[in-house]
């Protein structure tokens, strides 16, 4: 595989995990990440250290503004080449993950964030203008 | 006992939800851990002990928690440290077996060839460490060596004769 000599069962899930994030347009810090993978912190960042050597994650600091009363975390996204180099170590290793990852892709996903609805005076046919 | 045992547990983990005291040690464990793992990359080091302490402080719901996520990197960074030593003192160890190989132990080469053998074995079973090429060179003198006064079935055979001899 690109940049990684040995994939793990570890490794694995830190993949899948990250894949799965990627396809729903989320960043994942290291505890989420962790506990999503079911991992310990040192299983965790051995293989977030690997992907990161072999230029497979990006990771960048959270800004924050002054209001912010806590410190900055770091957030973890899968690059396109990583992307790709996920999906085929799952479609080889364990393609059960990737199905998962593509049923779930394919169900509509419940609506995140603030839905605003326009909630104007009727007009004179009984619909909303 | 086994009652006993629990309800220390159980007394531990609760003075340490309640006193904070998990955070502050994990705090100082991921800070040392930091240094330990990326000892050649100091930039990468104070970026994972920002990061880690910023997990801690904020992001890890329990004390307990915060305090197993840093133990666990603590860990991490023991195995890390100790590998590098092992490494480092492996080339001098392989070369003391060497001179060893060469003086006395020259005299049994069948003792030499296991010990290149075991050496051998354990480089092929820690990749990466140091020690294939001395382990296949202590067998390749082991196979080589001329040995002195012969091997130990012959200094067996030896000791035989003179006991015959006297008798």
């Amino acid at each position: 595989m690109a940049g990684i000599e040995r994939v793990t069962r570890q490794l694995i899930a830190v993949l899948a995990v990250l894949l799965e994030a990627c396809i729903q347009g989320e960043d994942l810090h290291g505890y989420e990440l962790m506990k999503r993978a079911g991992l310990s912190s040192a299983s965790t960042y051995r293989n977030l250290d690997r992907l990161e050597d072999a230029q497979l994650v990006e990771a960048h600091w959270e800004e924050l503004s002054d209001q912010d009363d806590r410190p900055r975390r770091r957030y973890y996204r899968l690059n396109p080449i990583g992307a790709a180099t996920a999906r085929k170590i799952l479609a080889e290793r364990r393609p059960e993950a990737l199905e998962r990852l593509g049923r779930a892709r394919r169900e509509p996903q419940p609506r995140r964030g603030l839905v605003i609805t326009f909630a104007g005076p009727v007009g004179r046919h009984g619909g909303a203008r | 006992v086994t009652l006993e045992v629990l309800a220390a547990i159980f007394a531990a983990i609760l003075a340490s939800e309640l006193t904070g005291v998990s955070r502050w040690a994990a705090a100082k464990v991921t800070r040392w851990a930091a240094r330990r793992i990326y000892p050649s990359d100091p930039a990468r080091a104070s970026g994972r002990a920002e990061e880690w302490q910023a997990l801690i402080s904020d992001s890890i719901p329990m004390n307990i928690s915060a305090l197993c996520f840093g133990l666990s990197l603590g860990v991490m960074a023991l195995g890390r440290s100790a590998a590098r030593h092992t490494a480092a003192l492996a080339p001098a160890a392989a070369a003391g077996l060497m001179r060893l190989a060469a003086s006395g132990l020259a005299r049994w080469p069948r003792v030499v060839l296991l010990v290149g053998a075991a050496v051998t074995v354990a480089g092929i079973s820690l990749p990466g460490s140091a020690y294939l090429v001395p382990g296949l060179l202590t067998m390749l003198a082991g196979v080589l060596i001329p040995s002195g006064r012969g091997t130990p079935s012959d200094a067996a055979q030896q000791a035989g004769t003179k006991l015959a001899h006297r008798r």
